[in-house]
């Protein structure tokens, strides 16, 4: 008989659920995609019907469910804070201790009320920090390799560091609350003007425009650096403790200013503000990375964690770090402690044995919800949208990829959703990286966004080295790495483009093209690549073979399906809205094929509506 | 019509229930009054019963009416519940909490920044909420929580289940999200 686990990250952000059939990843979703609510807290009680349905299971049939962190270990150092602060941090105190009191302390009944009378099984808890080690190490591809996990907070952990071999990981050193990178990294997120939690990303695409002239600074005063990666915040300069904001009048006064006003003009000291930080984030991953391959003797590393989101720091890691193979668990964040959980209780609960296996155990990360064609057709009518089947894959491919050689935007709905927080070709917007206008059309017409971000690349894994400065067939399906365009792709600047580097609009800079595919190509030459093949990608990979026979080129733009502020589109309903309400050309739902022009006038979404109902991030 | 337009049987069950026990506890306050105040009399214990008996028989078939009543006793309610916790937060806070911070010292001034050695918890340590001891199946009550403060040498802890207790009573059921520029805590 099947052994079921079942692991849940929740009461936090980003809840998710994740499945676990002896041993093997059946299912794992977040919540924020199925409510609609992003970074969704609550108890993912839609991700886990998902999950039990994929898996042709009730909640009977669950043998234990794992939650991916110790609460009261977490509730621990939350009084222990309090303790410390006060009597200046009521402010935080009177927000956290109701919902630990109403909810957090009983998680136990919380879960068990949740799943219903007919789950019989065991309920558990892993530790916050093992649960993003077991997801980066059990779903890698090495039989021993070094493991470091970063984040804001788990428990104590901000940071951890240990080692994975077989069926075991052993972490066996952290940094502790309040000294996080995370946090920090989270400070300057704050201060900049973003979303603490969500903006993270902007910075770290923001960077490149910028000098890390505050490094220096952020170095002497706020943050002290050991050679061997650890962290030492001056908690002077930080709220987080006993106040709802992040940054403390002092920090303010080091950086001369209050905190810029979100949605307000980003100036150029945000912008050096931005690549400071950032590199400040690279010399502290780069030195912990290389205390955790001093200590473990590996060669292989895996990570995970938010920071490992970071995938600036990932390239660098990987170019200058001591480690021959990098894998980055792709749900990162703490959605991705459910799926950790879940393969602990297999491997350390159980002692169950693993084998390492050269593919790809994480799947491609799509691990989600998928639709049939009757299904969407069906809905499709339902609703009176205009629409065409093809049976012939061929035809479909062709007709898409012509679209893109057109400079159309395709919204691309195939197969199971991703898990994590990025869109890998299931739930994706996709275009002609060639053109200089897409990136422009989609961040405004679509994405509903600041435009200095840059979009990231889908390449066919076998002309990734052609385009990019990687190894020949790099491994890179998870958007997790940045590596730079090919010197012979760049363009060289004109005198004119290269004064427009100094205008104070960061869209005047974006908009010069620095290359072939300008679409994708950052100020710095960078990009976030994502490697396609054939194993995972099935028809993504044959739509970009077509692309490249027909215009030569191995390279689409790729971003998530959704605008701003929306979580990423789960099902075709969710999907054809989006596609109403912006400027997309075209929507792929599976084998239907529906064209903006050609849809009725009353179907059409309105789109400040449509905005209206996610909240910025 | 009487205007019964309450959606939800489960709601006009609540009105109704609330009507009747508003009605009935008000009776007998203004009885406990009049024992009080020695206006004790066959005389006014009837006039009572035919108040309550009124505003039972005349309120009950008002359901739209008596809806009005029950919202805005339970708004009131709701704010009464709001402020109790808040004051009894910043009693236990500022009498607790900085009274603690004055007797000795915290975690963050026993431990560094730097790398600390760590154990990975052992299979038996999962069923545990707390750290790595080993522990029973958890109920999902504050007895856990009890004997987690206990085994793990935390005792102190233990004095905040009647913090605990009071917020649970006091709930008023509201949203508690948490505040939008932090995750850092909670």
């Amino acid at each position: 008989m099947s052994t079921h686990i079942l692991g849940i990250s929740a009461f936090f952000h980003d809840s998710a659920a994740a499945l676990v059939r002896d041993g093997v990843i059946v299912a794992a979703a977040q919540e924020e995609r199925f409510t609609r609510t992003k970074h969704d807290p609550d108890f993912p009680r839609k991700a886990v019907d998902y999950c039990l349905a994929e898996a042709g299971i009730d909640a009977s049939q669950i043998d234990i469910v794992i939650f991916y962190e110790k609460p009261f270990v977490k509730f621990e150092r939350l009084i222990e804070t309090f303790r410390s602060s006060a009597p200046s941090g009521y402010a935080l105190f009177r927000e956290a201790v109701p919902v630990w009191a109403d909810q957090k302390l009983y998680l136990p009944r919380v879960i068990r009320e949740e799943l219903g009378e007919a789950f019989q099984g065991k309920v558990v808890f892993a530790d916050h920090h093992e649960s993003h080690a077991a997801s980066a190490f059990f779903p890698s591809p090495f039989e021993e390799a070094a493991i470091l996990t970063i984040d804001a907070v788990g428990e104590w952990s901000t940071t951890a560091i240990g080692h994975g071999n077989g069926n075991r990981i052993d972490v066996t050193q952290d940094l502790r609350f309040p000294h996080s990178l995370g946090m920090l990294y989270s400070a300057f997120t704050y201060y900049t003007g973003f979303k603490v939690n969500s903006g993270e990303y902007k910075v770290m695409g923001l960077a490149p425009y910028g000098k890390p002239i505050y490094r220096d600074l952020i170095l002497e005063k706020i943050a002290k650096l050991e050679d061997d990666g650890s962290l030492r915040l001056d908690m002077s300069y930080f709220n987080y403790c006993k106040g709802i904001t992040m940054t403390s009048e002092r920090f303010h006064r080091l950086f001369d200013g209050p905190p810029r006003p979100p949605e307000s003009e980003i100036t150029q000291k945000e912008i050096d503000l931005a690549a400071s930080i950032q590199a400040v984030c690279e010399d502290v991953v780069f030195r912990a990375a290389e205390h955790a391959q001093r200590l473990s003797g590996s060669k292989n590393l895996v990570m995970a964690g938010g920071v490992a989101l970071n995938c600036v720091a990932n390239g660098r890691l990987l170019r200058e770090g001591p480690f021959d193979e990098i894998w980055v668990q792709p749900a990162a964040g703490d959605a991705g402690g459910a799926l950790g959980a879940a393969l602990l209780a297999w491997y350390h609960m159980l002692g169950k044995p693993r084998d390492a296996r050269p593919g790809d155990s994480q799947r491609g990360s799509l691990l989600g919800p998928e639709f049939g064609n009757e299904e969407i057709g069906l809905f499709l009518d339902s609703v009176g949208a205009r629409h065409r089947r093809h049976t012939d894959e061929a035809e479909l491919l062709d007709q898409v990829a012509g679209l893109m050689e057109e400079g159309k935007i395709v919204g691309w709905f195939q197969g199971r959703m991703e898990y994590g927080p990025r869109a890998l070709g299931s739930r994706s917007i996709i275009g002609d990286a060639r053109s200089p206008d897409t990136q422009r059309t989609m961040n405004l017409k679509i994405k509903y966004r600041e435009s200095f971000r840059p979009f990231a690349p889908c390449v066919l894994r076998e002309h990734v080295s052609e385009v990019f400065e990687t190894k020949p067939n790099q491994d890179w399906p998870y958007m997790l790495f940045v590596a730079d365009v090919q010197e012979d792709l760049r363009r060289k600047l004109s005198d004119e483009e290269l004064e427009r580097q100094n205008d104070p609009d960061l869209r005047i800079r974006v908009s010069v093209p620095r290359s072939t595919i300008p679409a994708i190509t950052h100020v710095d030459y960078s990009a976030r690549v994502q490697t396609v093949d054939a194993e995972r990608h099935g028809r993504y990979y044959r739509l970009m073979r077509r692309f490249k026979e027909r215009t030569g080129c191995p390279v689409i733009v790729n971003t998530s399906f959704n605008i701003r502020g929306e979580p990423i589109v789960c099902d075709p309903g969710d999907a054809l809205q989006c596609f109403l309400a912006t400027e997309m050309d075209c929507l792929v739902l599976e084998d239907h094929v529906l064209l903006k022009e050609e849809q009725p006038e009353g179907l059409i979404v309105n789109e400040e509506n449509y905005r209206a109902q996610f909240t910025l991030d | 019509m009487s205007g019964v337009t309450l959606p939800n049987p489960a709601d006009r069950e609540a009105v109704v229930g609330f009507w009747v026990s508003i009605t009935l506890l008000a009776g007998g306050a203004m009885l406990a009054l009049l024992a009080i105040v020695g206006w004790w009399s066959i005389a006014t214990v009837l006039a009572v019963v035919v108040i309550v008996a009124g505003c039972l028989i005349i309120g009950l078939p008002r359901e739209r009416s008596i809806h009005r009543v029950y919202l805005l006793w339970n708004r009131a309610a709701r704010g009464y519940a709001e402020r109790a916790r808040a004051v009894v937060l910043a009693i236990w806070y500022y009498v607790v909490f900085a009274t603690m911070a004055r007797t000795g010292g915290s975690n963050f001034q026993k431990q560094g920044s730097d790398w600390l050695q760590r154990e990975t918890l052992s299979a038996k340590a999962y069923a545990n909420l707390g750290g790595s001891e080993t522990g029973d199946v958890q109920a999902g009550t504050l007895r856990d929580y009890r004997r987690w403060a206990a085994r793990s040498g935390r005792l102190w802890l233990v004095f905040l289940i009647p913090l605990f207790s009071l917020l649970v009573l006091l709930d008023p059921k509201g949203a508690r999200a948490a505040a939008s520029d932090i995750y850092t805590l909670y």
